[in-house]
Formats: structure tokens, C-alpha cells, sequence
């Protein structure tokens, strides 16, 4: 079985609410926590939290297990702008840097979240072509898997994934199977709130509505994140509480030849979700249908 | 004409006192600020507030002029811990790309913030070395050279610059010529209650300085002006201690290697300096 990790966000200014938060995990028989997008810029900020973190985390009898690269207009592989990019560059190698010096060997990063008007899908997309250029050799150095995650906008379908994901074949790339936003590119056609409708509407773009997600992506998929929602709205919610068909879910990410680890990627703090409710969750479904 | 580039606290302030505070610098004839480490820092782990602050310095008339690597002992140079050093160094290189990007082409550096007792001076020293080895390939690359710092503390002397600085022959390593630091180095030993000695108990005597300007002329690529009475390292205006700046200036354009002036007066650590009073005394001294 491989290790199961949660996302939270400890960039937690005050370190004894910090160090409680990473208590209150291990109280409840967690092992591992992802690195979260947050973390890694708080301690790209920080010199001593880099310092302070591993430490944290060891006297509360935890470790971390995968990460998420911070994600947005300036720090996503895609940026086309070119006076962008340098920092984008500098940025994403060091967030690796801190990663792999976390002893964390794998890495979410998203192909890309804003679309910058003036430049067409595929220069998009050459641009993430000239970053991976760029940062998988450093990534193959350090041993951290860069996974490419599905996501219901344009430039992060799973085709979007599995074209560069092909285009670069390399240990240091893999897929990253969001299981929340496979349910919304499956099932969110019949809603017309659904969210995809709205982010491929931006850019004049008829949704191009998913199947199979998971089976297509499976070759490829080092980790992953789970999470329930709807098939509308990105709920990041408990499992149970959505339409998400975890038992499929869970046997099939089961069998990815490349898996590293599994996510929770449920947000506690916008939904109110104990922590004993969040572990309790997922203790039970991977007992139930992890095989 | 040098350029001449003002530090302040920007770290304590939010977006937009940050914003009236540039405002006030350019109402009083600035031009230039600088990219300090506490700015680094805050660049480095805020990538929105990346591009923001570069609009908000062009919205004012500004432009950055100069940097500050982040300095502590997690980020020193002379770093000993072998098990930090590898953050240390990606830092850097991370820190040096924010700082060609943003078009500057100095930075100064701490040698060393925090001694570590348990080692010995040559062992950070070393440290330093193997730093700047691995480096200064990057500062040449990106077109910033690395300005080591004279400090009154253990492994930054002005011979530990000089040093460092002799064994590392390049474009892209000079110094950065602190006169606040040289003034505490050069009559501390002369002033009740200097800090000077208690940055070197447990280690050695303190080797007082003379000639400090002088020594490190040839190779002075960037400055720090600031004020203090050879006691406290107060970063005051100039005129409010006991340095002679008419001296001071007029030898530092002299250096053939100068890129840019700096005021390292830090306007909060005391009372609150207005900014108008910092430029204005900058102003006089300048003339």
C-alpha cells in the first residue's frame, strides 16, 4: 500500500497553532502531509521555516508525502509572456529544490490557470513544452516526479496531460489524477452551473466533456487527489458527501503501475471538517475498496 | 552620474502605506530604491506580489536600483552546517534571478550573520570559498555581481573581504563599502559602550580597523551610507553622528569600480525618520 497523505495548509504564521494542527493529524493516525502549494511559498519566504518545518514535523511523528507547486498566473509552466517567465523559471526550480530536500519525491504542478489574453491555446502550450524543457532535467537530478494534474479548464484536460506527458517521456514526469475534477469533466454536462462551462465559455470554447479519465490516465499516475463534489462546483469536499463513485476510485488508482502515494485533498477549513471526520473518511474507504 | 538608491522599511508596511511611502520618495527628488532583503524575501514567497511591486515603483517614477541579499544564518555564505547549505545556495540562485530580473546588477552580501562558536573562523570561512565557487558562475551569467560586505563582526572584516575577493578574481565579485561598519571599526575601541566587542567575545580580540576606505577602494562596487556615533549601529542621517562625510564621499567617487550609492539609513529603527528629512540630508552630503 502506498503512503496516504492530506493537503493542509501549515503556513500557520504562529508555530505552537502550527505545531498543534500537525498534533491533531497525528492524534487521529495520520502519517504523512503534502506539502501544500501555500507551505512552499510561505518557506520560499522564509529562511527559518525552512529550517523550523522538518523539525515540527518530526516531534509530531509525521513526515511529508508529495507536494502541490504553487499555481497561478505567474507561476504556472504555461505563462507565455515572456518577461514572466524568467521568475516563473527560477521560482518553480527552487520550490523542486525545497521538495526534494523534504525528502518529498513527488510534485502537483498545474499546467495552467489563467489564459493570458493576446496569446492563442497552443502558444500556451509551447510555453509548458519550453519549461519542461527546462526543469525536468533538474527534476530527474533531484528524484522528484513532476505530475501533470487534471483539471476542468482549457490547457489541463486529460488530453492536454497525456499530449505532454508523451511528448516527454521521462520518470520525472508523470500524471496527477484529481478525482474530483474527473467528476465534473464526466458527469457536469447535464448542470448548466457546472463550473466547466464557465472556464471553457472564457475563451469561446465548447467544453470538450471527458470519459474514462481515470483508465486513460492510469499508465501515468504517480499520485493523485481526492476529494467529493457534485459534478458542478470544485467542492474539494469529503468523500460521501458528492457523486464521485469512490469504489472505482479507489480499486482503480490502486492499480496505476507508477503511484507513489494518494491525497486528500478535501479542504477541511472551507467546509468545517474535523480532522477526526477527514481521517476517519478516508481510513475507511481505503479499507473498504484499496484491496 | 552615479546613481544614488534609497533603502527604507518596507517590510512593515502594507500595499498601500508601501505605495505613499514610494510616492513620498519620488515628491522628494528620488529616483531610485532598493531591492532589499526584506523585499527578496518577501518576493520570493509571493509571486503576485512579484510583478506588483515592480508596477508600483514604475508608478511612482522609481526604479530599483541595487539589492540586499535576505541575510541570517540560514543564509549566509559562510554557512558551516553542511546539511543547510544546499537551501542556502538554491536560495541565492533563486534570489540572484529575482534580482537580474528586476534589472539590478548589484547586490550586497553578508560573508557571515551568525558565527557559529563550535567552528572554527577557517571553517566558515571555507564555507564562503566553496559558496562563491558555485555562485559566482551564476552572478556572471546573470549579469550581478556580488558585493561582500564589511562588518564588525567575526569573518567580515575588511581583510575577510579583501580576502575573499583576492582568491575570487572577477568582474563579479567586489564590495560593498559600509561607512557605518567602518566608522565602528575604526573608533569603537575609543567609545564606552560599543557593541563592537560583544560580537567578538569567545572568539578573539577585536581587530579594530584603520583605513578602511582606503584599503577596499579598488574594489568598492556599491555602498552603504549611514550615520552612528561609534557605539551603536544606529543606521542613522548623515550629520546626526560622527562621521566626516566630506571625506567619505569625495574619496568613494573615486572608486573606479562604483556602480551605484546607497542610503542605508533605516528611517523606523529609532524614533521614525521622515523620508524627506533622509533625502534632503543625502542631498547635502551629495553636493
Amino acid at each position: 500500500m502506498v503512503p496516504f497523505t492530506y493537503y493542509f495548509n501549515l503556513a500557520i504564521p504562529d508555530e505552537k497553532m502550527r505545531r498543534m494542527a500537525m498534533e491533531e493529524f497525528a492524534a487521529n493516525g495520520a502519517e504523512h502531509l503534502a506539502i501544500a502549494d501555500g507551505l512552499l511559498k510561505a518557506i520560499a519566504g522564509d529562511p527559518k521555516l525552512y529550517l523550523k518545518l522538518p523539525q515540527e514535523m518530526h516531534d509530531a511523528g509525521l513526515s511529508f508525502v508529495d507536494a502541490h507547486a504553487p499555481f497561478g498566473a505567474e507561476t504556472d509552466p504555461a505563462v507565455p509572456v515572456p518577461e514572466y517567465r524568467r521568475q516563473m523559471l527560477a521560482r518553480l526550480k527552487f520550490n523542486l529544490q525545497i521538495v526534494s530536500d523534504f525528502g518529498v519525491d513527488s510534485c502537483c504542478v498545474h499546467i495552467d490557470t489563467a489564459l493570458y489574453p493576446g496569446y492563442t491555446l497552443e502558444q500556451h502550450l509551447d510555453a509548458a513544452r519550453r519549461t519542461l524543457d527546462e526543469v525536468l532535467p533538474l527534476a530527474e537530478k533531484l528524484g522528484v516526479t513532476i505530475c501533470l494534474e487534471n483539471i476542468f479548464k482549457p490547457l489541463n484536460t486529460v488530453d492536454d496531460v497525456l499530449t505532454l506527458i508523451r511528448e516527454f517521456p521521462s520518470p520525472a514526469l508523470g500524471a496527477c489524477f484529481d478525482a474530483g475534477h474527473a467528476n465534473i469533466m464526466e458527469h457536469g454536462m447535464t448542470d448548466p452551473a457546472c463550473i466547466a462551462y464557465d472556464r471553457f465559455g472564457k475563451v469561446g470554447r465548447e467544453v470538450p466533456w471527458e470519459h474514462d479519465a481515470l483508465d486513460r490516465m492510469l499508465p501515468h499516475i504517480v499520485n493523485c487527489h481526492l476529494h467529493d463534489n457534485h459534478a458542478a462546483l470544485d467542492e474539494h469536499d469529503l468523500p460521501g458527501t458528492g457523486t464521485v463513485d469512490w469504489p472505482s476510485v479507489i480499486a482503480g488508482i490502486c492499480k496505476a503501475p507508477r503511484l507513489k502515494n494518494m491525497q486528500s485533498e478535501v479542504l477541511p477549513g472551507r467546509h468545517g471538517i474535523p480532522v477526526k471526520t477527514l481521517v476517519d473518511t478516508f481510513r475507511h474507504l481505503l479499507n473498504e475498496y484499496a484491496g | 552620474m552615479i546613481p544614488f538608491s534609497y533603502c527604507y522599511d518596507w517590510g512593515v508596511l502594507d500595499e498601500k502605506a508601501r505605495q505613499v511611502a514610494m510616492a513620498e520618495f519620488a515628491a522628494n527628488g528620488a529616483k531610485h530604491i532598493v531591492l532589499t532583503s526584506n523585499l527578496l524575501e518577501k518576493i520570493s514567497g509571493e509571486p503576485k506580489l512579484y510583478l506588483k511591486l515592480r508596477q508600483e515603483a514604475r508608478n511612482a517614477g522609481l526604479s530599483f536600483v541595487d539589492s540586499h541579499m535576505p541575510f541570517n544564518f540560514e543564509t549566509d555564505i559562510a554557512l558551516p552546517v553542511e546539511e543547510w547549505r544546499p537551501q542556502m545556495l538554491a536560495r541565492m540562485k533563486f534570489n540572484l534571478e529575482l534580482i537580474h530580473d528586476y534589472g539590478v546588477d548589484t547586490c550586497c552580501f553578508h560573508i557571515c550573520s551568525r558565527y557559529f562558536k563550535e567552528f572554527p573562523m577557517a571553517r566558515h570561512l571555507d564555507a564562503a570559498r566553496r559558496s562563491l565557487e558555485e555562485l559566482l558562475p551564476v552572478a556572471e551569467q546573470l549579469g550581478v555581481v556580488i558585493c561582500l560586505e564589511n562588518i564588525f563582526q567575526p569573518c567580515n572584516t575588511v581583510d575577510d573581504v579583501l580576502t575573499l575577493i583576492g582568491e575570487f578574481p572577477s568582474p563579479w565579485l567586489g564590495a560593498c563599502f559600509d561607512v557605518g561598519h567602518a566608522h565602528l571599526m575604526e573608533h569603537g575601541m575609543h567609545v564606552p559602550d560599543c557593541i563592537v566587542p560583544s560580537h567578538w567575545e569567545g572568539v578573539c580580540e577585536v581587530p579594530w580597523e584603520h583605513d578602511v576606505l582606503d584599503r577596499m577602494l579598488p574594489h568598492i562596487v556599491n555602498c552603504h551610507l549611514h550615520d552612528n556615533n561609534a557605539d551603536l549601529d544606529t543606521h542613522t542621517i548623515p550629520g546626526l553622528g560622527s562621521i566626516k562625510w566630506p571625506e567619505v564621499i569625495a574619496k568613494l567617487r573615486t572608486a573606479p569600480r562604483l556602480k551605484n550609492m546607497q542610503s542605508e539609513v533605516i528611517p523606523l529603527r529609532r524614533n521614525g525618520l521622515p523620508i524627506r528629512a533622509v533625502v534632503e540630508s543625502f542631498n547635502r552630503i551629495l553636493e
